[in-house]
Formats: structure tokens, C-alpha cells, sequence
């Protein structure tokens, strides 16, 4: 109560100021006087009775200033005495104040915002209710190497997990693999789609912004033809018409009935979609293959009470039991289970590309830092006597050491506010290349709370970081030395500069590990990049098609349709071959098991898989993926005939060592019956990569088209010149054959591959930038260091001019002094950038990088610019006047 | 000057609410010279400690200050004590001879009582 009393008391003291320091004045004026009036009347002399009273006293300034520090708040109050005093510091020196506020500026802008987008990606809470207790439980395997390691689940497994586990009051299920075709008024369109259970929306605990979502009974055949709209869609396509409700459109060539539309700020990260239809899915209705068909992913409500690790505990478990009761099917599956949150950062495993990036920006800041605290140290020496005069006139040490970290924390703070200026701009750029990505263009990056308390978070350390140094020297400030030190001397200098060469070297090393380590990524990009595909993606044009089952049900149609729609193609004008197959190669084709014969008995673990296309009969020619034996597939090899494959190189190798593939067996296990039989091997192709930059080789099995018909398949045709002059063409085809077919994604492969890689391309350019900035603060950094010891020796270097040196010497003495420093931190640098390849190697797949010719590239270039930045102020002091530096004094 | 004792920072206060008592409302000047006379000289006080003292007292509200003139008219700040500092000075006074009534205990082991 009483402390509380006195701090209010004292808070009031930090107003009225001047009336109380008067008050205060005449309060210690009048004690003097009835003090000496006392000594008068013992006898003494007015002088000696004035000395005494004020001996007395103790000091009257003394004495007045721990009076004040018990009057106000003195921590609030210096703190705001040193903002005003550091204020009128940076003011009345604009360079200092530019260059370091906008250095600082360029390292927290370069962090901001890498950590707005992460924090707008994947940080955000998802817009589900409750969202922490909502939980994805997905697949594991052993055997997949790579990736995430997120795999949908079967059906059989969601029924029983569903039924059989502890954690959760419900489950759904969605299939978000599923597209559909919206045709009727407007051109055709695929659309993403997410196939779900009934109890999705309310699993997710969301609500739609008109009409209604599923309800109970609606995923079950018969019932199912409802859809609810994603907002996107709804305003896109139908015009945001909110009459909509009850309305019928057609996909896939049915009625369905719209009965809701979902908000927009509905946007699920990994499971985006564009509409929502029913799942009817029954558990008794589950055949053979439908335990090796994983497309779902299951979403659970947690019970109240239980944790996400006992969550995850339960669902390891349920995964196991599955793998022991399936063990032909299940061998090295297992189940888990993550909040959709985390799910999502899983997914979308940044994670190693994200490490390297935010430790690149870290870098970045810090040899802003060191930046900055060069240049501080640099006014310190200036500043020596100053600090000096204070201490000696009674300020304490840490008063001083406190009036500096003030200064140091407002030049963080105005760094801070222009970096968040820049960080608007880096937020545009990045947003602008990452729009490739659909789920990234649209997130909103912008300055929200958490970027506004990232940026103060990492200016107050950056302040902590380059003014500490500064400081601490204030504090060990030799008091005598320094007044009694004439810095004007022809000596003054090298000493003195020791730390801030310390810092210049390190500076110099820290940009040398971050060009090193952007080098090699870009060198292995590029190297990715121009790793040949297996095939020629120039002038060859895409589309998707999916025929609707209910008008193309039997095979014999969808081969007749597809067969109409490939002589259609090849006989426009400037087209060569046209084929069709199941995947396009270099997006990423799915895996099937396959078996051999006589080689049957292969370990469980070890079964073979290889990546599986079905194309029509032109497919090698229009690709233009060469035949290494045998023959490719002809018009021969129909429905009717023997059933035959192609295999690639790589399969040919690691199954048939003695080379004997052609004409040998081989069963592929698509998981459809029919085309489930024994063929032979009629001919070996050249390996295609599998997405573009692909290090290893996969094997490869092609099955002709003709023998096992697919509904959606990928058309591609070869143009003479631009492939996408042929878009139009191959539009007319379609619709010639069938005006309500939707044609999907017309795009020509070059495109289509670009966008493969197209992160690959952000991650260089990111790190290119910041390494360019490196470069270039480490060069301000050694210019502002040589500039200013050149400014210091000024008088040395006048008297060896006047003894004779000539301008080539001095450019010489200069430069040594500047590129030694170079010398040193590039080779530290160096050294601990060695590992960076390996490092890189094992964080990002694919990427088999290696140093090399970066290693010699790096430390020419850094010397290189060193060079230059020395050259300025060498060059300055080579026409030093030696009588003018040697007068000033 | 040097062997005369410090004052002990705590006590201080004490001193300065005992001597308001005895004396009535004092000012800086007088409170100072009052509390090295009752020390019998034996007390070195540097005057200029007592102000930020008496601030603290006047913060914690057991004294309150007012302008008034002194014997010989000169205009000086008199401090008085209020009644809680009164209060204060009673549990002060209390708690000081307990203090030194157990600390004389110590001190004296010759003559331990049983």
C-alpha cells in the first residue's frame, strides 16, 4: 500500500517538473543560509562559515541529483532524457543515421518477410472451429522413401479405425484426388473437387454462407447428388447469385442440387477445393483392391479431454494391428495422426528449404548488425573524449553504457519502421513469384500482429546485438588516457580499429558462407534443370480429358472417342503424332506393384513397383522417347490381341542383369482386374524423368492403351512450331467429337514443366538476392572501415608522403590493409562453408550439389569487391596533401 | 571527521520521525542538526543524505511539508509528522527495542539467566 502510495507519488514527480527543482533550490538555499547564519554566530569568517555548510551538505548538485532520482521514476525518466538526447545524436549526423538505419532496414525487411509468408501460410490458425482438436489421420510407409511421408488411407481402414478407436467423437473421410466436369452454360471445366462424408462440414465444425451444408443420409447412394460451392466458384461461375439454391448443375454429365455455398474465408491449406459432393461409400461394398486404393483422408473431432498425443498413440496402434491382419497388403504401412494445422506444415514440407532460407536471413541481418555496430564503434572512437568528460563530471558508468543502448535501440526502432516499409514491397515480390502455387496466391501476405511483433522482436535483438559492442568499450573508457590522449597524433589508429576489423572479417566470412551456399543452389538448380527429361517436352502440347462415365461406360467407346480425337489431331495442319496416356510424363506418374516370372518370390518388402503409364499408340513417337530394343507399341496390339508392355531401360536393368527383358513376363498390378494379366515384353525405352530435375531413375512400365481403356486420360500432341498455336485446334477436336466434353488445363509441356520446378527457381532467386545483399553490406562495411582509418592516418600518410612515398605506394599500403581483412574473412568463410554440399545434399531431395568451381568463385569475387571498396578511399589518400594533413590538428 | 560513525541507512528514518515528535514541526536544516546534537556528536550526518529521506517519508505520507519562516525569519520548509507516521513511528519504536533488546541478549553472554 505504502510502496504503492510512493510510486504514484513519484510518477506525479514526472510532471511540474520545474516547479519542484525551484522548490528544491530554495529548500537547499535556505538550509545553507540558517546553516551559515549558525557558524557566523560560533565565530567563524563568512567565507570559512559558507565552505564549512557546504562541506555540510555534502555537495548542492550532488545532493540535488539524488533528490531528483528519488523524486520521479529515474528509470522511465533517463530512458526518455536518452531517447531525446539519442534523437538529437542521429540528427545532427544524417549520414551515419541513413546508412546505418538503412542497413538495418534491408536485414529485418529480408526476414519480415520470409516470416510474413510463413506465418500467413502456415501459421495461421485454419478456418475450422476449434481448430486444434481437429486432426487429419493419414498413412505412413516404411518402404516410400522421401516426401512428407503423408499418404491418404484406404477405405476398409477408415471403416474400421472409425469404429475401432478411442480418441475420437467422430470421423469423416474425404477424397480430395476427385475432379469433376462442370458443363451446361459456359465453356466446359475441370474442377478440383473434394468427395466427402456426410459429417465433414460438421466434423470440421464450419458453416456455410448460404443455404446448407450435407445432412446425415446424404452420402448414401441414391441421395447423393447435393453439392455445396466453394465462394470462389460461386462467384466466378455463377455470377454470386444468391438465388443459386435448389438450382441443378451438371457434373459429370449429372443433375446435382446446389444447397449451399461456403464462405470464403473457407480455404483449407492441402485440401482446397471447389466444390464439395457426397461420398457414398459402404463398408460391405468394398472389393478386392479397395484395400490397396488409398484416396481418403480422415478427419477426427478429439473426444474432450484427450490430447493429440494420445490421439497419435491410438492411431499408431490401429496402423499396426491393420499391418499384422494384411500383412501381403499393409507391410510397411502404418497410420498417423497430426492437427490440421501441422498437417498442413507437414504437407507442405518446406521445412528444409524454409530452414535454409530463414538461416539465410538470419545471415543477412547479422552482417547488417555488424554493420551498424562498425559504424558505431567508428563514432565511439570519435566519441571517446565525450564519454570520457562525462565520467570524469560524475556520470556513472552505466548510466553512460544505458545512454548508448538507448541510442542503439532507437536506430533498431526507425530501422524497424523503414524494414517494414520494404517488407510491403519484398511481401508483393514474393507473393507475385510464388503465384504459381494456387494455395500460396490465395493466402493475403500482408503487415499483420505477428509481423509487427516479429520486426519489434528482431530489431530490439539487432539492437542488443550491434550496440553492445559500442557499449562495452564506453564502459572500459579509460578516463585519464583518454583526456590526456591526443587523437590527433600521427600514431593513432591500427590499435584502436582492432575490433571493428574483427567485425569487417567476420562480416566478410559471413557473406563468403552465404554466396557459397547460394552458389551451390543455384549451381545445383541449374544442373536439375538441365538434366535431360528422357523425352522432348519442346512443341509438345497437353490437355486433360475425362470422359463421363455415363455416356462413355463401356471401353469400347472411350478407345473409339479417344482413337477419333488422335486422328483428329494429326490431321491438323502443323501437327505431328498425337497420343493419349494416363499421366503426362514429368508430373509426377503414380506407382503400381508389378510382378516377374520366375522371379515371384522376391521379399515382401522389396516388391517391385514402377511407375505406370497406359498410352495409345503413337505415345513413344509424339514424346519422342527413343526405343533402345524391341519394337513400340502398334495398332495391332488391340483388346483382342496378346497382351503386351514396354518397360524402361532402368526396369530392364535392375530386373534383367543378363539383359534378357524382351520377350520375358510381367504382371502389372494396377488394381484393376481386367487389365491384371500376364504380358510380355515387347519392347525397352529410354528412362523419363519422373518431374523435372529428378536425380535417380525410376522403372517405368507402359501398358498400351487399347488393352486397358481409362476414362481420364492426358492428350498430347506434337506441333512443328509453337505448341500452343495448336490450342485451339485441339479444342475443336474435342468438341467435334462431343460438344459437352470439358477439355482441362490446354498447356503446352514446356509450361507445365516450368511450373514443376518453378519453387525450385523462387528458392535460387530468393537466395540470390540475399546473397547479393551480403555481398553488398559486407562491402559497405570494409569501405566504411578503410574509408575511415584512411581519414585517421591522414597525418601518417602526410608525412610519409613528405619523406617521399609516391602515390602507388600509398594506394598500396591502403589496399593491403583492406584486402588482408578480405583475405581473412574468405577464408574463414570458406572453411566453414565446406560442409555446405553435403549439407544441401542430404536436406533437399533430388538435389545432388556439389561446390566446385563456386569454392574458387566465391573468394575471387569477395576479393574482387573488396578491391574495390578499398580503392575509393586508397585512392583518396594517395593525393593526400601533406601539408595540409600534416597543419591539422 | 572519519571516526565519527555513518549513519546507518535505516535508522535514519527513525530519526527523523522521533525527532518531528519531540520536536514539533522542524526544518531540513534543523532536523539535521538536531539529530547530530542528540547523537552527542558521535554521528557524522552529511546533511544532503536527509533530503532525499525526508522526500521518501513524505511519499510514504508520514510527514507533510509546508513553507514557513524560521526564528529569524527566514523563509525555510517545515516538515511535520501525520498521523500515520506517528502510528509508524510507534511500530517502529517497537520493533527497534525488540531488536536491540535480543540483540543485547547476545551480546552479553556472561550474565545468561536460566
Amino acid at each position: 500500500m505504502r510502496q504503492m502510495r510512493a510510486w504514484l507519488s513519484r510518477l506525479g514527480g514526472l510532471f511540474g517538473r520545474r516547479r519542484r527543482e525551484q522548490e528544491l533550490s530554495a529548500e537547499l538555499e535556505s538550509h545553507l543560509q540558517l546553516h551559515i547564519e549558525d557558524n557566523l554566530r560560533s565565530g567563524m569568517s563568512p567565507a570559512q562559515a559558507r565552505r564549512e555548510a557546504l562541506m555540510k551538505l555534502g555537495g548542492v548538485e550532488q545532493t540535488k541529483e539524488t533528490y531528483r532520482e528519488r523524486r520521479g521514476l529515474p528509470l522511465l525518466e533517463v530512458f526518455l532524457q536518452d531517447l531525446r538526447f539519442g534523437a538529437r545524436m542521429l540528427r545532427k549526423n544524417p549520414g551515419f543515421t541513413i546508412v546505418a538505419v538503412l542497413t538495418l532496414a534491408l536485414g529485418i525487411a529480408a526476414n519480415a518477410t520470409i516470416f510474413s509468408f510463413v506465418s500467413a501460410v502456415l501459421y495461421r490458425k485454419p478456418p475450422v472451429g476449434n481448430p486444434d482438436s481437429v486432426v487429419v489421420v493419414y498413412g505412413t510407409s516404411a518402404t516410400r522413401p522421401g516426401g512428407a511421408n503423408l499418404y491418404p488411407v484406404s477405405t476398409p481402414n477408415y471403416f474400421t479405425w472409425k469404429r475401432e478407436n478411442k480418441v475420437f467423437g467422430e470421423m469423416a473421410a474425404g477424397d480430395p484426388y476427385y475432379n469433376v466436369s462442370l458443363t451446361g452454360e459456359g465453356e466446359p471445366e475441370r474442377l478440383a473437387t473434394m468427395r466427402a462424408t456426410a459429417n465433414y462440414f460438421s466434423v470440421l465444425e464450419v458453416s456455410p454462407e448460404l443455404g446448407r451444408t450435407f445432412a446425415n443420409g446424404e452420402d448414401q447412394t441414391g441421395h447423393d447428388h447435393v453439392v455445396v460451392l466453394s465462394h470462389q466458384l460461386w462467384e466466378r461461375r455463377f455470377g454470386s447469385d444468391a438465388g443459386i439454391l435448389g438450382k441443378s448443375i451438371r457434373l459429370n454429365s449429372e443433375p446435382y442440387t446446389v444447397i449451399g455455398v461456403m464462405p470464403e474465408r473457407f480455404r483449407l491449406i492441402t485440401f482446397q477445393a471447389q466444390l464439395w459432393i457426397p461420398m457414398a461409400l459402404s463398408e460391405s461394398a468394398q472389393g478386392a483392391a479397395a484395400r490397396e486404393t488409398r484416396t481418403l483422408y480422415l478427419f477426427g473431432r478429439l473426444k474432450s479431454g484427450v490430447s493429440i498425443e494420445q490421439a497419435q498413440a491410438n492411431i499408431r496402434t490401429l496402423g499396426k494391428i491393420a499391418a499384422q491382419n494384411f500383412p501381403d497388403i499393409e507391410n510397411g504401412w502404418g497410420a498417423n495422426a497430426l492437427t490440421i494445422q501441422d498437417y498442413a506444415i507437414t504437407e507442405f514440407n518446406a521445412g528444409p528449404a524454409f530452414d535454409i532460407l530463414l538461416a539465410t536471413v538470419g545471415f543477412v541481418l547479422l552482417i547488417a548488425c555488424a554493420n551498424v555496430a562498425g559504424l558505431l564503434l567508428a563514432r565511439a572512437t570519435g566519441r571517446g573524449k565525450e564519454m570520457a568528460v562525462r565520467i570524469a563530471i560524475g556520470a556513472g558508468r552505466m548510466r553512460v553504457v544505458r545512454q548508448l543502448m538507448t541510442e542503439s535501440l532507437l536506430i533498431a526502432l526507425l530501422g524497424a519502421c523503414a524494414g517494414l516499409a520494404f517488407t510491403v514491397v519484398g511481401q508483393r515480390l514474393m507473393h507475385s513469384a510464388l503465384a504459381y502455387n494456387e494455395e500460396v496466391r490465395l493466402v493475403e501476405l500482408k503487415i499483420d500482429w505477428p509481423v509487427l511483433a516479429f520486426t519489434s522482436a528482431i530489431s530490439v535483438l539487432s539492437a542488443l546485438l550491434f550496440g553492445l559492442v559500442p557499449a562495452l568499450k564506453a564502459w572500459s573508457v579509460e578516463v585519464f588516457t583518454t583526456l590526456k590522449n591526443d587523437s590527433g597524433t600521427a600514431s593513432a589508429g591500427r590499435k584502436k580499429n582492432r575490433l571493428r576489423s574483427v567485425l569487417v572479417a567476420g562480416e566478410v566470412a559471413l557473406a563468403v558462407i552465404l554466396l557459397a551456399g547460394a552458389g551451390i543452389l543455384i549451381k545445383g538448380i541449374v544442373e536439375e534443370t538441365r538434366r535431360s527429361m528422357g523425352f522432348e517436352a519442346q512443341h509438345l502440347l497437353a490437355a486433360q480429358i475425362t470422359l463421363p462415365d455415363t455416356r462413355y461406360k463401356e471401353p469400347a467407346k472411350q478407345i473409339e472417342f479417344y482413337r477419333e480425337l488422335t486422328t483428329r489431331l494429326e490431321a491438323m495442319p502443323g501437327a505431328g503424332a498425337a497420343a493419349i496416356a494416363s499421366t503426362l510424363p514429368g508430373t509426377g506418374p503414380g506407382f503400381v506393384p508389378f510382378r516377374l516370372k520366375g522371379q515371384e518370390n522376391l521379399p515382401a518388402g522389396d516388391r517391385a513397383r514402377g511407375r505406370y503409364f497406359v498410352v495409345s499408340t503413337h505415345y513413344f513417337e509424339a514424346t519422342q522417347t527413343s526405343l533402345i530394343a524391341g519394337r513400340q507399341f502398334s495398332d495391332a496390339d488391340g483388346a483382342v490381341a496378346p497382351p503386351v508392355a514396354v518397360v524402361s531401360e532402368k526396369l530392364a536393368e535392375r530386373f534383367f542383369p543378363k539383359g534378357d527383358a524382351l520377350g520375358s513376363l510381367i504382371l502389372i498390378d494396377s488394381g484393376d482386374a481386367l487389365a491384371s494379366q500376364w504380358r510380355q515384353v515387347i519392347g525397352v525405352v529410354r528412362n523419363v524423368k519422373s518431374w523435372p530435375g529428378q536425380f535417380a531413375d525410376d522403372a517405368e512400365i507402359y501398358e498400351p492403351y487399347a488393352q486397358h481403356p481409362i476414362e481420364e486420360m492426358a492428350v498430347l500432341v506434337r506441333a512443328s512450331g509453337d505448341a500452343n498455336s495448336l490450342a485451339p485446334g485441339l479444342r475443336e477436336a474435342v468438341w467435334a467429337i462431343d460438344r459437352d466434353q470439358p477439355v482441362g488445363s490446354v498447356v503446352s509441356m514446356p509450361e507445365l514443366l516450368d511450373n514443376e520446378s518453378a519453387g525450385d527457381r523462387v528458392m535460387g532467386a530468393l537466395m540470390g538476392t540475399f546473397a547479393g545483399m551480403a555481398l553488398a553490406l559486407a562491402a559497405i562495411g570494409l569501405y566504411g572501415l578503410v574509408a575511415y582509418t584512411v581519414g585517421q592516418r591522414s597525418q601518417e600518410i602526410g608525412i610519409r608522403v613528405a619523406l617521399g612515398a609516391d602515390q602507388r605506394n600509398i594506394l598500396r599500403l591502403v589496399l593491403r590493409d583492406g584486402v588482408k581483412l578480405a583475405i581473412v574473412g574468405a577464408a574463414i568463410g570458406l572453411v566453414c562453408a565446406l560442409p555446405l554440399p553435403s549439407a544441401f545434399s542430404s536436406l533437399l531431395n533430388d538435389l545432388v550439389v556439389s561446390g566446385g568451381l563456386i569454392f574458387a568463385l566465391v573468394p575471387v569475387l569477395i576479393i574482387g569487391v573488396a578491391l574495390l571498396a578499398c580503392y575509393i578511399p586508397a585512392r583518396r589518400a594517395s593525393r593526400v596533401d601533406p601539408i595540409v594533413a600534416l597543419r591539422y590538428e | 571527521m572519519g571516526d565519527k560513525a555513518d549513519v546507518w541507512q535505516g535508522t535514519l528514518a527513525l530519526m527523523v520521525l522521533k525527532t518531528l515528535q519531540a520536536m514539533g514541526p522542524l526544518h531540513g536544516y534543523g532536523i539535521a542538526r538536531r539529530i547530530e546534537q542528540t547523537s552527542g556528536d558521535l554521528l557524522a550526518v552529511n546533511y544532503g543524505t536527509l533530503y532525499p529521506a525526508l522526500l521518501k517519508l513524505e511519499q510514504e505520507g508520514y510527514i507533510s511539508s509546508e513553507w514557513g519562516f524560521s526564528d529569524n525569519n527566514r523563509k525555510a520548509k517545515y516538515y511535520k509528522l501525520t498521523r500515520t507516521g506517528r502510528k509508524q513511528l510507534n511500530k517502529e519504536e517497537r520493533e527497534w527495542e525488540q531488536t536491540t533488546a535480543i540483540l543485547a541478549r547476545f551480546l552479553a553472554p556472561g550474565e545468561e539467566r536460566s
